[in-house]
């Protein structure tokens, strides 16, 4: 359970651009460390332009100009004894685990699947030339077998993107994603276009799937309520550098990063009229980041010490890892 | 509440769309029987809950006279919105009844600058002022919110954090000191950890300058922190209304069930995450008769797939289902 699937170390990367002489630097992601393990849901939260997605893209290994990798490495495991570094890794390797190891969930269903394509037509675009020398009679069995598991029928093949609803063509872009039985789904923002029930029978289904499938889950979403129902571990993020992470238990109950325990305790649920705080200010620029600690602006426990130097991660007594002097 | 004074008063408002062709064409009611008021003297947050596709952005159309009803008024102060002639009337209800969007990197022209937004709303409702009142009234606004004019004068929409903007559009809605305000989905484009200050924002408006609001939202938790009446609308009915925290912690209709049974809640493992069948589409149910849940209620009779229940008013709550007032068969 506990062995490692995809691991970063120290990674570093920013959106180079040179526009009219000038050369700016987005600095996205800094110093970010994960292990993910096999078979767990590994959440990562944080808000928009935190970086999240960029994470992902490396995580993925897809790393174009303008964006840089400047120091870490991203290392995949999914042959035991070879690991393969993701970020040095030539095409066809790449090509080679694309869909076949690491597969993804995408956020807006109606842009992943081909509007002017039937669903069994997308299957075939993207799954298709993952699936070895399997003929195509054999494959439309495995996709209408593997759509019978996301309890969708025969008829879903054959039909076009806007004929189903938005619960339906996510079903369908995550059995995309799942035929080809994948080690790791790399999930963004699944259900945030979604309803409240179809988002719960969406989540429902994903976790139904990893447990049957045993593969592991990265689930990026702002939305800490979803985490708290679906994650094993979650990663905090905040302006491109983990915050926080823990597992999901001790980073609701014993956030010790005060960014963490900011969102935490705003979280409003039924049954709770409470008036709830906020933080002051905005996320910072990439562009510019403040220097020390990225928080510390924010912060309202900030002490000198942060705006010089930044904070790396350590064992906090709740059970959590938090990037910051104070936590304990 | 029925001796106070109506402000707002919506009486089974009505509005249709035809779907396909001329002649083969289906009518699509996307608010149906609408009827709710807001009380002077009362300030109220009033919360519109619904899905995608469930009439919510139809009704708040008709509320700032975007959209006329087919059937059934809309009245602001005993006017309705029917029987208003000329530009002098309309701009008074306009000035009356302000929106808020939901993405306030769209609310505000890229091109513009943020104040220059607020002024042209103050010289637009306040014609024949000097400019150096129009900025006043700018400055006022923005101080209400939290914002001073030194921080966005002169700034374009993208140097603003959304936060920062949607308090802008905020004070933008209330320079013209407007009686209600209808905020479509105001939060869910804002960064969380400063989506808390915009919904504060609403409460402190509600307290301080008495302004009635329409909240409308599918996120339930947020509507249970604030708002104080509440309306569940599914495909164009209102199918369950009245005090906020009695709706949400014993919802009736099933329909409002399985909402908040579906809310996530944010604390670990609380929520079961069933893995239900995928719902129908939208039209469908729309067209459907009877009752729109009928198809997905784990409790429907067979009259609930004939005819339309009707609303049945106990107290201060009103349910639309044939579960409650006497007309259970079983």
């Amino acid at each position: 359970m506990t062995e490692e699937i995809l691991r970063s170390t120290g990674l570093r990367a920013s959106y180079i651009t040179h526009l009219f002489g000038m050369n700016r630097e987005v600095k996205v992601v800094d110093d970010v460390s994960l292990s993910i393990r096999k078979n767990e849901v590994f959440g990562i939260a944080g808000e928009s332009g935190c970086g999240k997605t960029t994470l992902l893209k490396l995580i993925a290994g897809f790393c174009r100009p303008p964006l840089k990798v400047q120091s870490g490495s991203v290392e995949f495991m999914g042959d035991p004894g070879k690991p393969l570094s993701l970020l040095e890794a030539t095409d066809e390797e790449l090509y080679g685990i694309r869909w076949r190891q690491i597969s993804y969930i995408m956020q807006g269903s109606m842009n992943v699947l081909n509007p002017v394509r039937r669903i069994y037509k997308s299957f075939i675009d993207f799954a298709y030339p993952h699936m070895g020398r399997m003929a195509e009679k054999d494959f439309r069995d495995s996709v209408t077998a593997h759509l019978d598991k996301l309890r969708l029928g025969k008829e879903v093949l054959d039909s076009y993107p806007h004929e189903l609803s938005g619960g339906m063509r996510q079903r369908v872009t995550i059995g995309l994603a799942t035929i080809c039985s994948p080690s790791i789904i790399i999930a963004d923002e699944p259900t945030t276009a979604l309803d409240v029930v179809v988002q719960r029978e969406t989540l429902g289904l994903m976790k139904r799937l990893q447990r049957e499938l045993g593969h592991t889950i990265i689930l990026v979403t702002h939305d800490l309520a979803v985490h708290a129902n679906m994650a094993d571990r979650i990663a905090i993020m905040y302006a491109g550098t983990i915050a926080e992470e823990g597992s999901t238990k001790d980073i609701f109950e014993a956030p010790a990063h005060p960014y963490t325990q900011h969102l935490i305790r705003s979280l409003p649920h039924i049954g709770d009229k409470e008036r709830k705080g906020y933080l002051k200010g905005a996320p910072p620029n990439l562009a510019d980041p403040p220097a020390g600690c990225r928080f510390h602006p924010r912060c309202p426990i900030a002490i000198a010490r942060c705006a010089q130097e930044a904070p790396s991660l350590k064992a906090c007594s709740g059970g959590t890892r938090a990037a910051c002097f104070l936590a304990d | 509440m029925g001796d106070a004074i109506e402000l707002l008063s919506v009486k089974s408002a009505k509005k249709s769309f035809r779907l396909g062709g001329i002649f083969s064409g289906k009518e699509l009611i996307a608010v149906n029987e609408v009827s709710f008021s807001l009380f002077k003297d009362a300030p109220d947050i009033f919360s519109i809950i619904g899905e995608s596709g469930s009439g919510k952005t139809t009704l708040s159309r008709m509320i700032l006279r975007l959209l006329l009803p087919d059937s059934g008024s809309i009245a602001l102060d005993q006017v309705d919105v029917h029987s208003m002639k000329g530009r002098k009337q309309v701009l008074e209800y306009m000035r009356n009844v302000q929106p808020i969007f939901q993405n306030p990197f769209e609310t505000f022209n890229p091109l513009n600058r943020v104040d220059e937004f607020l002024f042209a709303t103050a010289k637009n409702f306040f014609p024949g002022e000097t400019v150096d009142q129009a900025r006043e009234r700018a400055e006022r606004a923005l101080n209400a919110v939290g914002l001073a004019l030194s921080e966005v004068g002169g700034r374009y929409p993208h140097e603003l954090s959304g936060g920062q903007l949607q308090r802008a559009s905020v004070a933008r809605a209330i320079i013209p000191n407007p009686k209600v305000l209808v905020a479509d989905e105001p939060v869910s484009m804002v960064d969380a950890s400063l989506r808390m200050s915009i919904v504060n924002l609403f409460q402190d408006l509600k307290n301080k300058l008495g302004t009635s609001i329409v909240y409308i939202t599918h996120d339930l938790a947020t509507a249970y922190y604030i708002s104080d009446r509440i309306a569940i609308i599914h495909r164009g009915f209102f199918v369950e209304q009245g005090p906020t925290s009695a709706i949400l912690t014993e919802p009736r209709h099933p329909y409002t069930q399985l909402l908040v049974e579906s809310a996530l809640d944010p604390r670990p493992g609380s929520t079961s995450l069933a893995d239900g069948a995928a719902a129908t589409t939208g039209d469908e149910e729309f067209l459907a008769i009877g009752c729109k849940f009928a198809g997905r209620c784990p409790k429907a009779m067979v009259k609930c797939r004939l005819s339309e229940p009707p609303e049945i008013v106990d107290g201060d709550r009103m349910v639309r289902c044939y579960l409650y007032g006497g007309n259970d068969e079983s």
